[in-house]
C-alpha cells in the first residue's frame, strides 16, 4: 500500500537531484527545486491512487 | 494552618532519614544533592502512523530543519541549576541515514546541545530507535526552548529519512538543582 511520501518521490522520479523537499506525512513542508514544480495536494491524491490501482 | 520555621532539622535514628508526610528524605550519603525540582515534556507526540502530518517529518535535505511539535519551553528557577534533557524518537531511514539534533537557545541563538549522526546506517529500509540525552548549565533563570531538529545524510529527492514515524515518541527535561 503506498503512502503519500511515495506519491511524492514517484512525481519527482528522474530528477532526483533536482528536488530536495521536508513532508509531515500529511503535507508538503518545503519544496527546492529549480526544475520540478511542487505537486498540490489534489496531484498527490490522484498520484497516490494510481499507485494503489 | 502552621508553620515551622527552623534552620536544620536533623534526624533522630541514625541512618533514617527525615520523613514528612511519608517522604523519606535523605539519600545515601546524608546529603540531599541535585533534587529534581521541575519537569517540562511534549507528552507523548504521536508519529505519522497514527497521526498523520502532526508531529514528523521526512526530510531530502541535508539541512536540518524543525521536527513539528518537537519543542519544550523552559524555565528554570535558579541560575545554578542544570537541566537534563533527554528524547526518545521513532526513526525510518527510508532510503538512507540521517542526523536528529537537540538544539537550545539558552545562550541567544540555537546551537546544538546532543546530536546523533547517521542515525541507521546500515539497517536498510528500516525503523531504529533515537535517543539523545546530555545535561548543559543554562546559566539563566528567563525561558528558553529546546527543540529537535533532523537531516538527511544524503541530498535529492529519493534519499528520504523519517523522524517520529511508526510510532511514538516525547522530548522531557528535568531541572537539577545545584
Amino acid at each position: 500500500m503506498a503512502e503519500l511520501s511515495d506519491a511524492i518521490v514517484a512525481i519527482i522520479n528522474g530528477a532526483d537531484n533536482d528536488v530536495e523537499y521536508t513532508f509531515n506525512g500529511a503535507e508538503i513542508l518545503t519544496w527546492e527545486s529549480e526544475t520540478v514544480t511542487q505537486p498540490t495536494s489534489e496531484e498527490l491524491q490522484t498520484k497516490l491512487e494510481e499507485l494503489n490501482g | 494552618m502552621s508553620t515551622v520555621q527552623v534552620d536544620t532539622i536533623n534526624e533522630s535514628t541514625t541512618g533514617s532519614g527525615v520523613t514528612i508526610d511519608g517522604l523519606t528524605i535523605k539519600d545515601q550519603s546524608g546529603t540531599m544533592v541535585n533534587p529534581m525540582l521541575k519537569y517540562w515534556t511534549t507528552g507523548q507526540l504521536t508519529g505519522n502512523d497514527g497521526s498523520a502530518g502532526t508531529n514528523a517529518l521526512e526530510t531530502t535535505s541535508q539541512t536540518l530543519a524543525d521536527v513539528p511539535n518537537w519543542s519544550i519551553s523552559v524555565t528554570p528557577s535558579s541560575t545554578n541549576s542544570k537541566i537534563w534533557v533527554t528524547l526518545q524518537v521513532p526513526i525510518w531511514s527510508t532510503d538512507c541515514p540521517g542526523d536528529i539534533s537537540l538544539q537550545s537557545n539558552h545562550s541567544g541563538s540555537y546551537a546544538r546541545i546532543a546530536e546523533h549522526r547517521e542515525l541507521g546506517k546500515d539497517t536498510g529500509s528500516s525503523g531504529v530507535s533515537g535517543h539523545l540525552s546530555t545535561i548543559i548549565s543554562p546559566n539563566t533563570t528567563s525561558t528558553f526552548t529546546i527543540k529537535l531538529q533532523g537531516a538527511s545524510s544524503a541530498s535529492n529527492g529519493s534519499n528520504r529519512f523519517r523522524i517520529n514515524w511508526y510510532g511514538w515518541g516525547e522530548l522531557m527535561a528535568f531541572e537539577l538543582g545545584a
